[in-house]
């Protein structure tokens, strides 16, 4: 087993946080970095299939090692009277009839690769409400931030102008400067429906701002609106990591990134430091020394990798405080409404109740989004699967009639820690590298399923509103467990007591371990995409360790 | 998606051996019932224009439990009339297919509906030469759709 010490920091994961955009800072600074990445490379223009006849049957695709290993356990007991909230069609009727909650088909929906979940993230890009990082100070409930937004904001501004963010968001809090953000894009015709029927409810909406190209930057082109950005971008366009931080980063000639290769665990050092991972790389054991290790697994992979090394976790959070994503959608067809399938997904926005405390009766917000190309109502197959029901004939009638009026809206919501949500390793279950998986625990609590209801509610009438004379699609977290975002496992704080790592990331019990993924979160947010977030804490703690 | 359905019928009762079937799925048959569902109109071909029977036999012969859900279905439909299914008249298909479109969805007749329609329209939605009749190209790429939109 050979062990290699040629560099200056090692990051486990090439996804948004440390194996993107600290990489990209590190290296920028002159620093030698090694990224150790558990699954493959995708090629844009070769692994993606919207050239494909055949593109609406297939989704991002997976290849070799592009899945974490992960296991379920208690996802809570459904409550018959809250069957308002079941997921439902028109075609298939009810989508779950268990009496438990179960992991939908997308379950902890994420890809490990060069790129990480960007790679089929749609490429929001959110700033954190700056109310949101004062939670339990203000609302008691949950946990604050170890920093303030004020703290944060030029790295978001950095980040921002790295990655290319369209946008043109209303003035406030969260936008001091929007000077560095490239030009707005069309709303969508489902889009402006719902901004139409925002004004009738007295919800404001806004364009939504996009890692997504309105104009050419950094020899990539701009969106051609294809609105398949979940399926992956295969114009390069969308903000992904690999074409924008890790790219950059390569282009230094500092960076290494070795795909397919595990670590299975941490090796203490001298003191109270790491020295080194050890892991496997195609089918062969490796052991790198690390002067420096920043974690970026994600906030399943993050708990599962210190768990099983036992290490910092002297306060007994590692793996706690799991906050997984609330979300809840409705759709509908709105007669006269057409080409809704064209433009960029979640290209509009609501923020009227994200600030905490504006939901009546609850302390953590939400947003809602424009949604119809993210759900994936963008093709026939679509439409005939979920929102036309019928055969024959009139069926194909009410197709060509239909296809393209379909509307859907979305909330996202904040979730509070609670000691039931965690993540731990399975007791009984174990990859291919005889490593225990990771097992997902998360029960909705009595403020999660107020917010769901609150949320459907609100959908709903924005459907109403908008002319939709009866929904017919309609699914959310109540029934199914789906992680886009997943958060909260190596909370930040700066009681080593009660956290895993401080304000900059850095592990309260390990000199040299830091981390840098949406485990560190103390709070989801009021449904904010993480992704920005992430990296700009990211780039904040490789600006510390260069200091 | 169609790999999640056909896990669906793993081990369901529905997908066992019914009394006198013979484990073999016909096709004759299930490309006459994919046209009751997916007649052809004025703007796109019918199902089995597209062979989308077909499609669905390849789709089964990687997913077992769906290839003997078909056969066994397929067997049914010919038990409901004085000949196999396919000799029937179209009326009385459509009759048959009217039944099953209604029918419990926990028996074979309602799940033999629910999911032969929905793997099928999946495939046969899928076929360029039906995506032109929405004025789709027949890939979102490389063209993409430029604005402005209305």
């Amino acid at each position: 087993m050979a062990v290699d010490g040629a560099y200056d920091a090692v990051i486990i994961g090439a996804g948004a946080g440390a194996g993107g955009a600290a990489a990209w800072r590190l290296c920028s600074h002159g620093l030698r970095v090694l990224i150790i990445e558990a699954g493959p490379r995708f090629d844009p223009s070769v692994d993606y299939p919207l050239t494909n006849a055949d593109w609406e049957r297939r989704g991002f695709p997976t290849k070799p090692n592009s899945q974490g290993a992960v296991s379920y356990g208690d996802l809570g007991t459904l409550d018959p009277g809250d069957v308002d909230l079941a997921a439902k069609n028109t075609v298939s009727g009810r989508l779950f009839n268990n009496p438990k909650r179960v992991p939908s088909a997308a379950g902890y929906s994420h890809v490990q690769g060069v790129g990480g979940s960007t790679l089929h993230y749609v490429g929001e890009a959110h700033r954190l409400n700056p109310a949101s990082f004062s939670l339990a100070s203000d609302h008691g409930i949950g946990a604050d931030w170890p920093l303030s937004f004020e703290d944060l904001e030029p790295f978001y501004v950095t980040c921002e102008t790295e990655i290319g963010v369209a946008g043109a968001p209303e003035s406030g809090a969260r936008w001091p400067s929007d000077a560095h953000l490239q030009p707005v894009h069309p709303l969508s015709t489902s889009a402006r429906a719902l901004e139409k029927a925002g004004r009738l409810l007295g919800m404001a909406w806004e364009p939504n701002t996009r890692a997504a190209l309105s104009e050419p930057k950094d020899g990539r082109p701009n969106c051609n609106y294809c609105g398949n950005c979940g399926r992956g971008c295969p114009l390069g366009d969308k903000g992904s990591a690999d074409v924008t931080f890790i790219r950059k980063a390569e282009a230094t000639g500092l960076l290494t990134i070795w795909t397919d290769a595990q670590v299975t665990r941490l090796v203490s050092g001298q003191g109270v430091r790491i020295g080194s991972v050890i892991g496997l790389r195609n089918g062969a054991s490796f052991e790198q020394e690390t002067p420096v290790l920043i974690l970026a697994a994600g906030a399943v992979q993050t708990p599962r990798l210190l768990l099983v090394s036992d290490v910092a976790n002297s306060s007994g959070q590692v793996g706690r405080n799991f906050m997984e994503t609330l979300g809840w959608t409705s759709s509908g067809l709105r007669a006269g409404l057409m080409n809704s399938h064209k433009g960029l997904p979640a290209d509009a926005v609501s923020w009227a109740y994200n600030n905490p405390g504006s939901v009546p009766g609850l302390a953590g917000g939400c947003r809602f989004t424009a949604s119809t190309q993210e759900v994936g109502l963008m093709g026939p197959v679509a439409y005939a699967s979920r929102l036309v029901d019928g055969y024959g004939a009139a069926f194909k009638a009410q197709m060509h009639r239909n296809f393209g009026s379909a509307i859907s809206v979305s909330g996202t919501g904040e979730t509070i820690p609670d000691e039931r949500s965690f993540v731990a390793l399975d007791p009984e279950q174990v990859d291919d590298a005889g490593v225990p998986v990771a097992q997902i625990n998360s029960v909705l609590t009595d403020h999660s399923l107020a917010l769901l209801r609150f949320m459907a509610g609100r959908c709903r009438a924005l459907l109403a509103a908008a002319g939709v004379e009866e929904v017919l699609e309609e699914y959310g977290s109540w029934d199914s467990f789906t992680a886009t975002h997943a958060f909260g496992t190596c909370r930040m704080g700066n009681d080593p007591a009660t956290s895993v790592v401080d304000a900059f990331g850095r592990a309260h019990d390990i000199e040299n371990l830091y981390i840098a993924d949406a485990s560190v979160f103390p709070s989801s947010g009021g449904g904010e995409a993480p992704a920005l977030t992430i990296q700009a804490l990211a780039v904040r703690l490789a600006d510390r360790l260069v200091a | 998606m169609l790999s999640a359905l056909a896990a669906s019928l793993s081990g369901h009762a529905l997908a066992q051996q019914l009394p006198g079937a013979s484990g073999r799925i016909d096709k004759q048959t299930l490309g006459a019932y994919l046209d009751v569902l997916l007649p052809a109109d004025d703007l796109t071909p019918a199902a089995s224009a597209l062979n989308v029977a077909g499609d669905l036999v390849q789709f089964a012969s990687e997913s077992p439990p769906f290839r003997q859900f078909l056969a066994v279905g397929t067997h049914w439909l010919n038990q409901t009339g004085r000949g196999p299914f396919h000799t029937l008249s179209l009326s009385d298909q459509e009759r048959v297919v009217e039944w099953m479109s209604k029918a419990d969805r926990n028996t074979l007749p309602g799940r033999f509906f629910l999911l032969v329609r929905l793997i099928g329209v999946e495939f046969y939605y899928s076929k360029p030469e039906v995506a032109r009749a929405f004025g789709l190209n027949p890939a979102p790429q490389p063209a993409g759709y430029p604005p402005p939109w209305q």
